[in-house]
């Protein structure tokens, strides 16, 4: 009678555990709202027609004679292109420059032929996502992602909110965190507000090998520019 | 009989116990399968102009994976008390099993001048992915006269 008493303890127990284990493994992920569809653009490197004027930096430009003088983004913009050495692709939301019925059209027969691609050769692509922006990318071939990111409106901290700033900063090199409490802290992060910062430039390099491939130089990426300035 | 009976259902529990626990031991191997590392190569701070400047390089990320992952990747530039920068939040769904490395990323913030004094400024590389998560960051301390 003991033995299935132990047993029928021991049977509870695991069970209990596969509870715990699944719940582990299969708890939501975070959610991110990333399904903005894309305009692809195959052109160079050109700033978009909003200008974003609500930064408070003066333009960094010494040279008076120029007619016009470069906003303090497409210097930056400048000064990032010139490290660019191959063909750029730019991507911008299409709900930020409207779609007409030719390009309607365009992309819906491209949709069709996405589907088509994809049902032959499922894995031939991988979905990136950047910023919500999602980006089919070619297994095989090396791409470097350009983004950009500009505040509206920096200040610096209150003296309260400069304590919580340190605090965060400080959990954020916190080596125990899970991967929950981390994106909890770049959201409270975020929502803390930059601060003194004004935006930054970033670049990332993504080449999801083919079996057997050597890596690409640096210099045959692929430059997708995701700045919209 | 009644000794028959008792012995198939003790080989029924025992059976049942050790499938249940086969199961577990996957879901644990499974769950546990999957391990990242994060660093940045080097953070550096320089006024340029009406503008301070944070420059870091070397942002690398690595995730080892044996089913398939959702990896959350940024980087960051603090300074704390200041303020702090991140990168837009960069996911990829990679399948299967494998070795993934994001290598050679760099970030270029611009912050309003700075006053006169002793700053701590940071750049993380963080990467998360099936709830593990790592950050790896360079450090420098600079005095702004």
């Amino acid at each position: 009678m003991r033995r299935y008493v132990i047993l029928t303890a021991a049977f509870l127990i695991v069970v209990g555990l596969n509870i715990v284990g699944y719940y582990y493994v299969s708890k939501p992920k975070p959610v991110q709202n990333f399904q903005a569809h894309l305009d692809i653009e195959r052109e160079d490197i050109g700033l978009l027609n909003e200008p974003i004027d609500d930064l408070r930096a003066e333009p960094v430009q010494e040279d008076q004679t120029k007619d016009q003088t470069p906003s303090f983004e497409s210097q930056v913009r400048a000064e990032e292109s010139d490290r660019m050495t191959s063909g750029s692709i730019s991507f911008h939301p299409v709900e930020d420059k409207g779609i007409s019925e030719e390009s309607a059209q365009e992309q819906a027969a491209n949709a069709t032929f996405d589907e088509g691609e994809s049902a032959e050769s499922p894995k031939q692509f991988v979905t990136v996502t950047v910023g919500g922006r999602e980006l089919r990318l070619e297994r095989g071939k090396k791409y470097l992602i350009i983004g950009a990111k500009w505040n509206p409106n920096p200040r610096p901290y209150t003296p309260e909110e400069a304590k919580r700033h340190i605090e965060l900063c400080r959990k954020l090199r916190d080596p125990n965190l899970s991967g929950e409490e981390l994106l909890k802290l770049r959201e409270e992060l975020e929502a803390l507000g930059p601060g003194l910062a004004l935006g930054a430039v970033w670049s990332t390099y993504l080449w999801f090998p083919l079996p057997g491939q050597e890596e690409p130089p640096d210099s045959e990426a692929i430059v997708i520019d995701l700045r919209d300035f | 009989m009644g000794a028959y009976r008792n012995k198939t259902r003790y080989y029924l529990f025992l059976g049942l116990f050790m499938f249940v626990s086969l199961i577990f031991i996957t879901l644990w191997v499974w769950s546990h399968g999957t391990y990242v590392t994060a660093s940045t190569e080097g953070v550096n701070f320089y006024p340029a102009g009406p503008l301070d400047v944070v420059d870091s390089w070397g942002h690398n990320w690595t995730v080892m994976h044996n089913h398939t992952v959702t990896v959350y990747y940024w980087f960051t530039h603090t300074i704390p008390g200041v303020g702090s920068q991140c990168s837009d939040l960069m996911t990829v769904t990679l399948e299967g099993v494998g070795v993934y490395e994001g290598v050679n990323g760099g970030m270029t913030s611009f912050w309003d001048p700075l006053s006169p004094g002793n700053y701590t400024i940071e750049a993380l590389t963080s990467v998360n992915a099936d709830d593990v998560s790592d950050s790896g960051e360079a450090v420098i301390s600079v005095t702004k006269n």
